[in-house]
């Protein structure tokens, strides 16, 4: 393998890698607000829980677009064998998107008869988080494959672990959800936010306890990486650090500053990336596919890696323009839909 | 022409062309394409993903009952605010930057021609 072939397929796994944290994590509270919809159910309020994502929104949405089109094109492989296998879910959190992205729009047209997108969008936001979790348990618990191709059936993704991670992801975006109001509104809004929090953050420290149990357990692979010796020096510190990120939120939720909340529970959804991503190094199709084997020609790949280095700072740019215009809380009056 | 009855009446329900004949354009494109998926690189029927047929009738059919809802929702609701016209008074910037469109068209708004 030459320098080329073994350095390109880990450069693109690492903008794919970025993409997903920066969808999980910039998706996760503005889905997170349409989950905990339900919780406010004064039309100011969700007037106020709208407004304070609208600027936002569909921007975190195009790292989606970058990290399934980065799949496609860099690692067509792992692409032909991960679309069908989990074709459902896939497609269920795509229609969710369509609903929830249309609620936004389509709410303040039909005022003052906007209750059924009151339910789009928080119907949307749950089905898109939980399809979501499915997506990822169904990649976690291993594909079937034969003849690099998938060769299992349609429902193979449905397992008490998958439903477990779809549950989980749910809460969790939940969790960053409520950490983006605390940052952005203010008053009662704030307050309740602040209260749901807590009940959010021990039932998300919960799944990743789980999750960091069931896997080494469940799948051998995944218990040697974590637990032989030197890894098990060296990884200590990924539980480790998690514990006391959960702590900085429990305590910044009761009496922090504005933003601590969120910072702390964005920290607690990158070390679970984190440890996921240390689990299944260099897999992109566990426990068959690495990034070698998935990866596209070279040429194929520098030619996209061109057009990503201009692009992908461009991207960066306008985004934290957009995140600096809209900075500080939101108001009862504007509306920028 | 902004004042002719007639003309403007059977102007006024036209406003979806634009979005048939963006979808048309579409429709010639993806259908005039076939047998091939990349033109004279690989045919559709060889580009078939290993997904049971239930699997993608079940999708297709999702995909027409949302967009149906979708789009009928969406026509329903530009039509109503069509019906309902521009609310409030329409404004013109107060400063537009010299020698653009907008300062030449404010300047003829100050002083029309004689």
């Amino acid at each position: 393998m030459s320098p080329l072939e073994y350095s390109l397929p880990v450069i693109w796994a690492l903008i794919i890698g970025t993409a997903v944290a920066l969808y999980v994590v910039l998706d996760g509270f503005d889905l997170g607000v349409g989950i905990l919809f339900p919780f406010f159910p004064e039309e100011p309020r969700r007037d106020l829980m709208m407004n304070s994502i609208a600027p936002y929104w569909d921007g975190n949405e195009t790292w989606l677009v970058l990290g399934g089109g980065g799949l496609w094109v860099a690692f067509p492989l792992a692409y032909s064998v991960i679309m069908p296998a989990l074709y459902l879910p896939i497609i269920t959190m795509l229609l969710a998107l369509i609903f929830r992205g249309v609620a936004f729009e389509f709410r303040w047209v039909a005022k003052p008869h906007h209750r059924k997108w009151d339910i789009a969008f928080t119907s949307g936001s749950i089905v898109a988080a939980f399809s979501q979790g499915l997506v990822l348990g169904g990649l976690l618990q291993g594909i079937r494959i034969e003849n690099n191709a998938f060769a299992g059936g349609a429902f193979d993704w449905l397992t008490p672990f998958s439903l477990m991670i779809g549950a989980g992801l749910v809460i969790g975006y939940a969790l960053i959800g409520a950490g983006w109001l605390i940052l952005k509104t203010s008053g009662d809004v704030q307050a309740r936010a602040r209260r749901f929090a807590r009940p959010l953050l021990l039932m998300v420290l919960a799944v990743v306890a789980v999750v960091s149990v069931w896997t080494p357990l469940a799948i051998p692979r995944i218990g040697e990486r974590w637990f032989v010796m030197p890894n098990i020096v060296y990884l200590a510190p990924v539980p480790v650090i998690t514990a006391l990120v959960g702590w900085w939120c429990w305590c910044a939720i009761g009496r922090g500053t504005s933003v601590q909340p969120f910072l702390a529970a964005v920290t607690l959804f990158l070390l679970a990336y984190v440890g996921l991503i240390i689990s299944n190094v260099p897999y992109l199709v566990p426990p068959s596919i690495d990034v070698w084997q998935a990866a596209a020609a070279p040429a194929s790949q520098v030619f996209m890696l061109i057009g990503t280095v201009i692009l992908l700072p461009i991207v960066l740019g306008y985004s934290a323009f957009v995140y600096w215009v809209f900075r500080g809380k939101v108001d009862d009056k504007a509306g920028y839909h | 022409m902004f004042d002719t009855r007639w003309y403007l009446r059977a102007v006024a329900p036209l406003w979806p062309l634009g979005f048939v004949a963006i979808l048309a354009g579409w429709m010639t494109t993806e259908i005039g394409r076939q047998p091939w998926i990349a033109h004279g690189i690989l045919r559709t029927a060889d580009a078939v993903s290993p997904v049971p047929y239930s699997s993608v009738a079940t999708s297709l059919i999702a995909f027409i009952v949302v967009y149906t809802v979708v789009f009928g929702m969406g026509v329903l609701h530009i039509a109503r605010l069509l019906k309902r016209g521009p609310v409030g008074a329409t404004q013109s910037p107060e400063h537009a930057l010299p020698n653009r469109p907008l300062a030449a068209a404010q300047a003829a708004e100050k002083s029309p021609p004689s």
